[in-house]
């Protein structure tokens, strides 16, 4: 541990604004994901669920 | 040849340093058995540090039993990628598939991983040990792990110490944090499920479109995601039962039983009995409680432009303590209101959580060099 380093500092700050960035862009590309697959594979109706044999 | 300078040499090599990492070591312990935090994990890393913390203990020396599992399994980072191939197996996305949004939250929640590591360099840290710090932030034990093995092998034992040890502590930092930070109104909002089931084709496809998304968007977050992804995908694809189980309790267990043993063994007197590792477990502190405090006070901000209102205590459930934070969320929402039902929100958002922290893990590997 060494002392405050005015530029790791701002490094840091770097980070946490790329970083909560990134971390909102891959989210929202995953909830895009979730919709494109709800979407293009709905659930089957329950009718149409296989029946137990019995 | 008869040698005797072997014996005793334990206790003529014995200092009080060794006696205090002892006591830690049986307090960890004890934790594990007598209070039930994270026991799986804290009773290993207990033994392991008394075991280590034997002078001479030949368990640490070059050739040791704990020396090659640290090499084979820590520093090469296999322990947590097949902790996660058990993870995955043994979570469930559907409530997350059913309501998208909440990944939200589970994106808000990391904001303690970022905001530590500012606090980390303002304490002195070099800039790669203090994304390690902040990763405790991440709750998540593996990902801690993983990213203090590449970035600060040195502080491994205390970070995975303060993750752990403030995983099993969520149910006394949480509920503190949103009582302040919300109202006894805000802590009644009903939310209602909804009723559109999820197709078995998208929760087999998910993991494989998250692993692609998440490996093209930071490419070294694919032995994190791509594990955990892939131990999803042998659950879902109920192809493969034997696997799926063998992930989730074989592997998980021996997997666990490994992995805590080894990390207590990096737990030596002269490494962790020091001021930094004070340090360290307070700034995992204020990296839960960043992490909190984020969710809520995103789920607060959301409401400001919603018609249909979300109970912000929601967003504290994204971070990746899993399932502790949804039933930490359930039960005081069910405390303010008997008949307000919160946990599948919150466990769409813990899930959330789950995914979220390692892409920040993935994220601050690729952004600090």
């Amino acid at each position: 541990m060494d002392r405050v380093n005015t530029e790791v500092v701002l490094a840091g700050l770097r980070i946490l604004g790329w970083g909560m960035a990134g971390i909102l862009v891959t989210t929202s590309l995953f909830m895009l994901l979730i919709y494109v697959l709800r979407r293009a594979f709905p659930p089957k109706p329950e009718s149409e669920e296989p029946k137990d044999a019995s | 040849m008869v040698h005797t300078d072997g014996i005793l040499a334990g206790v003529t090599g014995l200092t009080l340093k060794h006696v205090l990492m002892f006591i830690v070591g049986g307090t960890l312990i004890w934790l594990a058995i007598a209070k039930d935090y994270e026991p799986s994990l804290l009773l290993p890393i207990g033994f392991g540090a008394i075991l280590a913390n034997i002078p001479f203990s030949a368990a640490v020396a070059p050739g040791g039993f704990l020396e090659l599992l640290n090499r084979v399994g820590i520093l090469t980072e296999l322990f947590p990628i097949l902790i996660f191939i058990a993870i995955g197996a043994m979570c469930d996305f559907a409530p997350l598939l059913q309501n998208p949004s909440l990944m939200l939250f589970g994106a808000a929640a990391q904001f303690g991983v970022f905001f530590t590591l500012v606090v980390a360099t303002l304490a002195g840290f070099p800039l790669k040990e203090a994304a390690a710090i902040g990763i405790i932030g991440a709750a998540d034990g593996p990902t801690s792990i993983y990213v203090a093995t590449r970035f600060a092998p040195r502080l491994l034992a205390p970070i995975t110490v303060a993750a752990y040890s403030y995983m099993s502590l969520v149910p006394i930092i949480q509920p503190l944090i949103i009582r302040r930070l919300t109202t006894p109104k805000e802590r009644r909002i009903r939310m209602s499920l909804g009723r559109e089931g999820v197709s078995r084709t998208t929760l087999i496809l998910f993991p494989i479109g998250v692993t692609l998304l998440a490996g093209l968007v930071a490419p070294i977050s694919v032995p994190l995601i791509g594990s955990l992804m892939f131990g999803n995908l042998l659950r879902e694809s109920r192809a493969v039962p034997a696997l799926s189980q063998a992930a989730q309790k074989e592997l998980a267990n021996l997997v666990t039983l490994l992995l805590g043993i080894t990390i207590g063994s990096t737990m030596r007197a002269e490494t962790f009995l020091t001021p930094t590792t004070l340090l360290i477990m307070g700034m995992g502190l204020v990296a839960f409680a960043a992490d909190t405090a984020g969710g809520v006070l995103f789920g607060k901000f959301l409401n400001l432009f919603l018609r249909r209102k979300i109970n912000p205590m929601i967003g504290a459930a994204g971070i990746s303590a899993f399932p502790m934070s949804a039933r930490v969320i359930a039960r005081m929402a069910t405390k303010e209101d008997p008949q307000n039902y919160l946990l599948m929100h919150a466990v769409g958002a813990n899930v959330a959580g789950q995914i979220a922290s390692i892409m920040a893990g993935g994220l601050i590997l690729a952004l600090v060099r």
